[in-house]
């Protein structure tokens, strides 16, 4: 009998319901696609003009690398990411936008991301930015860090599979089931510490570890480094699921197959192969955990991939500085 | 060239074939409103989610667009933004009483003993019964949604099914309910 009146009521309460306008919500949506291009570009433009020289000091410290020449600052125009990614590439100095999902080649250079800017809203006093110097080529930005998929002619787009990643991400939850299907699924809290995350992230099965998590000081930050490879493998339909990075729903996973598994969250890591190594630091940046990963075939180096791309990958991770917004 | 790096040549971007964002809006929104309003039990609270969830679906694009289940993509953002919303609230859980009280549809006239019913569940029983009763849902996608065990699911249901009965015991009988 209950069933009877939930059915009757579902009925009489969708013919009810009033329908709001399309069009308005869809103008809502595009306008937070404009804020995070109009926020990146209008702090980078501020930046630049009060400082000029802001882009060197960051990377000026005991293990730096050479700073880049950046030229002259970037127009507004320069640094607004495009739907289209595969024409033209971001130039060096602009912000690239936690979470957004444009596919974009970048420039060698100097880029900065707010990692924390899950509503990519305009920068304010004490914003977190995570500085890194790109030094090769082919490198793009897909939403959470940068990546390369291919080294020489035509390189094609966002569904190609990379064969590095380089995440900067929140953790903001970790997961007790790895092997997923299309629809996020909700997720435990992280610990406390980046020595428990670490070990947290690598727990089994599915999982096997290169190199137990310890403590290290990486980044300026106190953190907590693993190494593994994931070795499950999961149904065709569904991906090996690492840490969640942003709410409510974009998750750090692996696959094989660009069509298998979650296609809500552009935020993947394909390795296409299960040897595939993770450099994981986890930090702990006044009181948020922030993820750094790496991930690369064991391989990298050798003939199949470029010669210099160890050490572009070890530059890049060696380049990477935290500042706060003033 | 050799093999290895032919097999890094591009995959191209497949077009999204399914429908667009205003064949979901028209075919979904209400029913997902209607869920969630069994779901969170205040129809203000539940169409802000869903029309969220549809912000963000413009916001995803083509991500959303490639999505299987558009319907499932909408309503688990939904139900993840009221969660998410709702913890960030759980300190004020010490006030709810004084918080103002939980709007209805309006014309629900003698529907309105549903949702009142629904009221008197606890969150978790209110959810499965609104997933699976108003979603249509079966009880494995109802776990899927929730993020807990099948077997949770089932025991809640039941439980659940034995509360409501109880809560609409006075109108089980009455022809005009």
């Amino acid at each position: 009998m209950s069933e009877r009146l939930l059915k009757e009521f579902r009925e009489r309460a969708e013919f009810l319901v009033p329908m709001p306008d399309l069009h308005e919500l869809q103008r809502e949506g595009t306008q937070r696609r404009r804020v995070r291009i109009a926020a990146g570009a209008a702090l980078v433009a501020s930046v630049l003009a009060l400082g000029g020289t802001v882009v060197a000091t960051t990377i000026d410290d005991e293990n730096a690398i050479e700073p880049a020449q950046i030229g002259p600052p970037p127009s507004a125009d320069a640094c607004e990411l495009v739907a289209n990614g595969t024409h033209g590439s971001v130039p060096s100095g602009c912000e690239l936008h936690a979470q957004v999902d444009e596919w974009r080649y970048v420039d060698k250079g100097h880029y900065f991301v707010r990692p924390f800017n899950t509503d990519l809203r305009p920068a304010r006093p004490g914003d977190l930015e995570a500085w890194f110097e790109i030094r090769g080529d082919y490198w793009y930005w897909w939403g959470g860090g940068v990546g390369k998929a291919c080294h020489a002619g035509a390189c094609g787009g966002p569904e190609m599979a990379p064969y590095i990643r380089v995440a900067i991400t929140p953790i903001t939850g970790v997961h007790g089931l790895r092997c997923q299907g299309p629809d996020p699924r909700p997720v435990q809290a992280v610990p406390s510490s980046p020595l428990a995350i670490a070990h947290r992230l690598v727990v089994p099965p599915g999982i096997d570890v290169l190199e137990a998590p310890r403590s290290v000081q990486k980044f300026g930050y106190d953190a907590a480094h693993v190494r593994f490879t994931v070795t499950e493998q999961c149904p065709s339909d569904q991906a090996f699921v690492l840490w969640r990075a942003f709410e409510p729903e974009d998750d750090i996973f692996v696959r094989d197959d660009i069509t298998a598994g979650r296609t809500d969250a552009d935020i993947t890591i394909e390795p296409g192969r299960r040897d595939h190594v993770f450099d994981v630091w986890v930090l702990d940046v006044q009181g948020e955990p922030l993820v750094i990963s790496a991930d690369y075939p064991p391989d990298l180096g050798q003939i199949k991939y470029h010669e210099e791309d160890p050490a572009r990958l070890q530059e890049l991770l060696d380049s990477i500085r935290f500042e706060f917004t003033e | 060239m050799n093999e290895d790096l032919l097999s890094l040549k591009p995959r191209q971007r497949a077009a999204p074939a399914g429908p667009t964002l205003g064949e979901v809006f028209s075919r979904s929104y209400r029913r997902l409103v209607v869920q969630l309003y069994g779901v969170v039990g205040d129809i203000c609270e539940a169409e802000d989610v869903v029309q969220e969830a549809f912000v963000r679906a413009t916001v995803a694009g083509n991500r959303f667009l490639r999505a299987d289940n558009h319907e499932a993509w909408l309503r688990t953002t939904a139900i993840n933004l009221h969660r998410n919303r709702w913890r960030k609230l759980r300190n004020l859980a010490k006030i709810r009483h004084r918080l103002a009280e939980p709007t209805d549809l309006e014309g629900l006239d003698e529907h309105v003993a549903v949702v009142s019913a629904l009221r008197t569940l606890s969150d978790a029983h209110r959810q499965v019964i609104a997933l699976y009763y108003l979603a249509d849902l079966p009880v494995a996608e109802v776990a899927e949604t929730l993020g807990c065990p099948v077997g949770t699911v089932k025991s809640r249901l039941q439980r659940a099914r034995e509360s409501l009965a109880l809560a609409l015991g006075p109108w089980e009988g009455r022809a005009d309910v």
